[in-house]
């Protein structure tokens, strides 16, 4: 009698605890596709792509920037950039008059300037003129042999991430080296 | 029985929420992928303009990269004033504002198109520096073309 009380109650037990199981089972399987269902949201709203149209601007802009800047003619000695500076990192024969400066404001007479200065001074008027209107953060720098000749800087240190643009101008023994980067 | 009821409410809870949070997911997707189509419909229009044989400085057939003449920018100007010229240009230039400037050493401007889809759109700009050539000085300045695109 007590053996067969006994074998229907280890029998109750066994069944109840196989349900309890599966039980388990159901809600351990709720809550990993639960957690998988979070983790690939957080995952698809934390993967922001950067702009094509953004990506496209910046690097064009650090090129064309560049390469337009040095080959604009001046009114200075009617030459252009790359010439100023090719000058402005040797001799600095080239004296720019007492005219018109960037700024569009007469010069006073006898304050003429020599290269690095005009160029320094144009490079600032073309920066406020196109990048500086659309809150574009940059840096531009020449260096001839471990000296820098000209720059510009806007919010841009050199640890931010940046697409750069690099032109070298042959000048004397060291070449100038001129980097124009923009910050992202 | 009661206890299948409820098994079966969790499930189509579950269902149902998974469900709208996929319809939600897809929705931002494809929203993004408006934008995507839209921010490369803005690069190839900036690319098409600074290409643009009436705009291109070109010297012995060779064309001049990122470079405009002045002389062609002043004619596709007045050409573009004649409403059946911008109807003409509407499939090259699409829903777009171009303007080109002579940033140093004159500081001119010329509006060359204009075509908004109407009031209540957005639009991005694009500014590409370039070369402005003046035939008649054989001189180069600083310019710049800034495409607004009408989104």
């Amino acid at each position: 009698m007590s053996n067969k009380k006994s074998s229907r109650f280890f029998g109750m037990g066994r069944r109840s605890s196989h349900k309890g199981q599966m039980e388990i089972m159901g809600l351990a399987i709720i809550v990993i596709l639960l957690t998988l269902g979070v983790l690939w949201a957080i995952m698809s709203m934390g993967d922001e792509e950067t702009s094509i149209e953004e990506e496209f601007e910046t690097t064009s802009l650090a090129s064309s920037f560049l390469n337009t800047f040095l080959g604009m003619d001046t009114p200075c000695a009617n030459s252009n950039v790359w010439a100023l500076l090719r000058d402005c990192a040797q001799q600095r024969r080239i004296t720019c008059g007492s005219d018109i400066d960037p700024w569009g404001d007469l010069r006073p007479p006898g304050r003429s300037m020599d290269s690095c200065k005009f160029v320094n001074e144009t490079l600032s008027y073309v920066l406020n003129q196109t990048l500086d209107g659309r809150a574009a953060r940059y840096m531009l720098e020449a260096k001839g042999s471990n000296m820098e000749l000209i720059g510009a800087s806007r919010e841009c240190g050199k640890l931010d991430d940046q697409v750069a643009s690099t032109q070298h101008i042959p000048a004397g023994r060291t070449p100038l080296l001129i980097q124009f980067s923009i910050c992202y | 029985m009661f206890e299948t009821i409820a098994v079966l409410m969790v499930f189509f809870f579950i269902v149902a929420f998974g469900l709208g949070f996929y319809f939600v997911i897809a929705k931002a997707g494809a929203q993004k992928a408006l934008l995507r189509q839209q921010q490369i419909e803005a690069v190839e229009n900036a690319q098409r303009l600074t290409t643009l044989p009436e705009l291109d400085c070109t010297q012995n057939g060779v064309q001049t990269e990122r470079c405009v003449d002045r002389l062609k920018v002043m004619e596709l100007d007045s050409m573009l004033d004649d409403d059946e010229t911008r109807a003409y240009y509407f499939p090259t230039l699409g829903y777009t504002r171009l303007v080109i400037r002579e940033v140093y050493p004159t500081g001119d401007e010329w509006e060359i198109y204009d075509r908004p889809r109407g009031e209540g759109y957005s639009w991005t700009t694009t500014l590409l520096p370039v070369k402005v050539y003046n035939p008649f000085s054989d001189k180069y300045s600083f310019g710049a073309i800034e495409v607004r695109n009408y989104e």
